[in-house]
C-alpha cells in the first residue's frame, strides 16, 4: 500500500505536508472488516429510511393539528415541537433506552429494543423539526389563494388537499430535504447506545484491530457521498416540482 | 453516593462544562465564520471553490464522526488531543463551515445600490465593505447566529461520548452507579437542555421577525 507516493498530480504544500501522516496508514484493516462494515451500512440506512418516513408522518401530524380549529390539540403540538426540538437528539435517544422502563407501573412493558429506542429519538427530534417547517409552509402561501378557493366556493377540507398543501409541500420541500440529511447525519448517535449501524460497527473493529485512523476516514468518507447523493436527489425533486414561471 | 438529591452538584458542574464547551466553540465559529464567509462573498469564483469543498466537508461530516476522528484517530497520527480540545474543535469546525454560510449569505443579500453607491461616494473596495456592506449585514447575521448557539449547546452533548464530563456525561455516571433515578435524573437533563434553548431559540425568531418589518 505504502508504494502509491505521491505523483506529479498529488504534489503540492498540503500533500507534501500530509504524505508522511497519509504514508503510515493501512487500509487493508478496512478491506478486512468490509462485511461487517457493509451489514452496519444497511443498518444505517434502514434507520435512516424508517426514522425520515416517520419524521414526516411525525411533522404532517403536527402540523396539520397546529392549523386545525381544535384549539387544546394545536397547543399541545405546539408543546411537543418547541420540546423535541430544543432538546438534544443524543439525551431523547438515552431517555427512552434508559429512563422510559424506569416508570413507576408501566415502566416494564416499555423496554424498547436498542435499535428501536435510537430510531424513535431520532423521530421525535427530526419530526418535531419537520412540524415547524410545514406550519411555516403552510402560512407562506399566499392569502389570495385561500380568498380563490373560498370564491370557488372549496370547503375546508379541499382547500386544504388541493390549494394549500400541494403549494406548502413545494414551499418547504428544500428544508425538508436539509432535515432529512441531517437525520442521516444523527444515525451515527444509535452506536452510542450500542446499536451497531456503520459507525457502531466501524466502533467495535477499531476496538479489536486497536487502529482508528483509516476507519473513521472510511466511514467518513462513505457518510460524505450518501449526503451528497441525497442533496443531489433533493435539488432534482425540487427542480422538478417547482412550478413553471 | 445514591439517590436524586446527592446528584444536583455534579449535574450543575456538568453544566458549566456544557455552557464552557458550547461558548468556546460558538467563539471558534464566528472567528471562522467571518474569515472564511467574508473571503467567500469578495473572491472571485476559482479562488471560492477550495472554500467551498472544505466548507461543504466539515458541513457534511458527521459531527460524532469528526469528534471521534479528533479524539481517537489523530493520536495515531502523532498529533495528542484530549477531550475538550477534539469537542471544541469539532464543534467549531462545524459551526464555522455554517457560519460561514450565514456570514456569506447576508453579505451577498445586501442589494448591489448599496455596493454602488458606496464606490461612486469615492470609498474603496475595503471601506465600502467595511462602513456601508458589513453594518448591514450584521442585522441579517444576528438571528441565524443566534439559532447556531442554540444547535451547538444542543450538539456539544456528544461530547460525553469521547469523556468529557459535561452536562449529559455527568448524568450518565450518576445513573451508571444508581440505575433506580435514571428516570428523574434524564428527565431533569432534558428539561435542563430546554431551559437554555428555548429562550435561545425564541430570540433567535423574535430578532428574525422584527428584521421582516420594514
Amino acid at each position: 500500500m505504502a508504494s502509491r507516493r505521491s505523483g506529479p498530480l498529488h504534489a503540492g504544500p498540503l500533500s507534501a505536508a500530509l504524505s508522511p501522516l497519509l504514508a503510515t496508514l493501512d487500509f487493508s484493516v478496512v478491506r478486512d472488516a468490509a462485511p461487517q462494515l457493509a451489514q452496519g451500512f444497511g443498518l444505517t440506512l434502514l434507520i435512516a429510511f424508517c426514522g425520515s418516513v416517520g419524521a414526516l408522518a411525525v411533522g404532517a401530524a403536527g402540523a396539520a393539528l397546529r392549523v386545525s380549529n381544535l384549539r387544546a390539540a394545536g397547543a399541545a403540538a405546539t408543546a411537543f415541537t418547541e420540546f423535541f426540538r430544543n432538546t438534544p437528539p443524543l439525551v431523547q435517544i438515552y431517555f427512552l433506552a434508559f429512563a422510559l422502563p424506569k416508570i413507576p407501573g408501566i415502566g416494564p412493558h416499555l423496554v424498547l429494543p436498542g435499535i428501536v429506542a435510537a430510531t424513535l429519538g431520532l423521530i421525535l427530534h427530526q419530526g418535531a423539526i419537520n412540524v415547524e417547517i410545514l406550519r411555516a409552509g403552510l402560512d407562506a402561501v399566499p392569502e389570495g389563494q385561500r380568498e380563490a378557493a373560498a370564491a370557488l366556493g372549496l370547503g375546508r377540507v379541499d382547500l386544504l388537499r388541493f390549494v394549500l398543501v400541494p403549494q406548502a409541500i413545494r414551499i418547504s420541500l428544500p428544508a425538508l430535504g436539509n432535515n432529512v440529511i441531517s437525520l442521516f447525519k444523527n444515525t451515527t448517535l444509535v452506536a452510542s447506545i450500542g446499536v451497531l449501524d456503520l459507525f457502531g460497527v466501524a466502533n467495535d473493529v477499531i476496538a479489536q484491530v486497536l487502529v482508528s485512523a483509516e476507519l473513521f476516514i472510511t466511514v467518513g468518507v462513505v457518510y460524505l457521498i450518501c449526503i451528497g447523493i441525497l442533496g443531489a436527489f433533493f435539488r432534482a425533486l425540487e427542480a422538478r416540482l417547482a412550478l413553471a414561471r | 453516593m445514591h439517590g436524586y438529591a446527592s446528584a444536583l452538584p455534579a449535574l450543575l458542574r456538568g453544566l458549566g462544562v456544557t455552557f464552557a464547551i458550547a461558548s468556546v466553540a460558538m467563539i471558534v465559529a464566528v472567528v471562522l465564520g467571518f474569515a472564511f464567509g467574508i473571503v467567500r462573498s469578495q473572491a472571485p469564483r476559482a479562488f471560492d471553490l477550495p472554500i467551498l469543498a472544505v466548507v461543504e466537508f466539515f458541513r457534511g461530516i458527521p459531527l460524532l464522526v469528526l469528534m471521534y476522528f479528533l479524539f481517537f484517530g489523530l493520536p495515531q497520527l502523532g498529533v495528542r488531543t484530549s477531550g475538550g480540545v477534539a469537542a471544541v474543535a469539532a464543534l467549531g469546525l462545524y459551526a464555522g463551515a455554517l457560519g460561514s454560510e450565514i456570514v456569506r449569505g447576508a453579505i451577498v443579500s445586501i442589494p448591489r445600490g448599496q455596493r454602488e453607491a458606496a464606490a461612486a461616494l469615492g470609498l474603496g473596495r475595503a471601506q465600502s465593505l467595511g462602513l456601508v456592506i458589513l453594518p448591514q449585514a450584521l442585522r441579517r447575521m444576528l438571528p441565524p447566529f443566534v439559532a447556531l448557539f442554540a444547535l451547538i449547546v444542543e450538539s456539544s452533548s456528544l461530547a460525553s461520548l469521547i469523556g468529557v464530563s459535561d452536562l449529559l456525561e455527568a448524568a450518565r455516571q450518576h445513573v451508571e452507579s444508581d440505575d433506580a433515578v435514571a428516570l428523574p435524573i434524564y428527565l431533569t437533563v432534558l428539561v435542563a437542555y430546554f431551559l437554555i434553548n428555548f429562550p435561545v431559540s425564541l430570540l433567535s425568531r423574535r430578532l428574525e421577525r422584527r428584521l421582516a418589518r420594514p
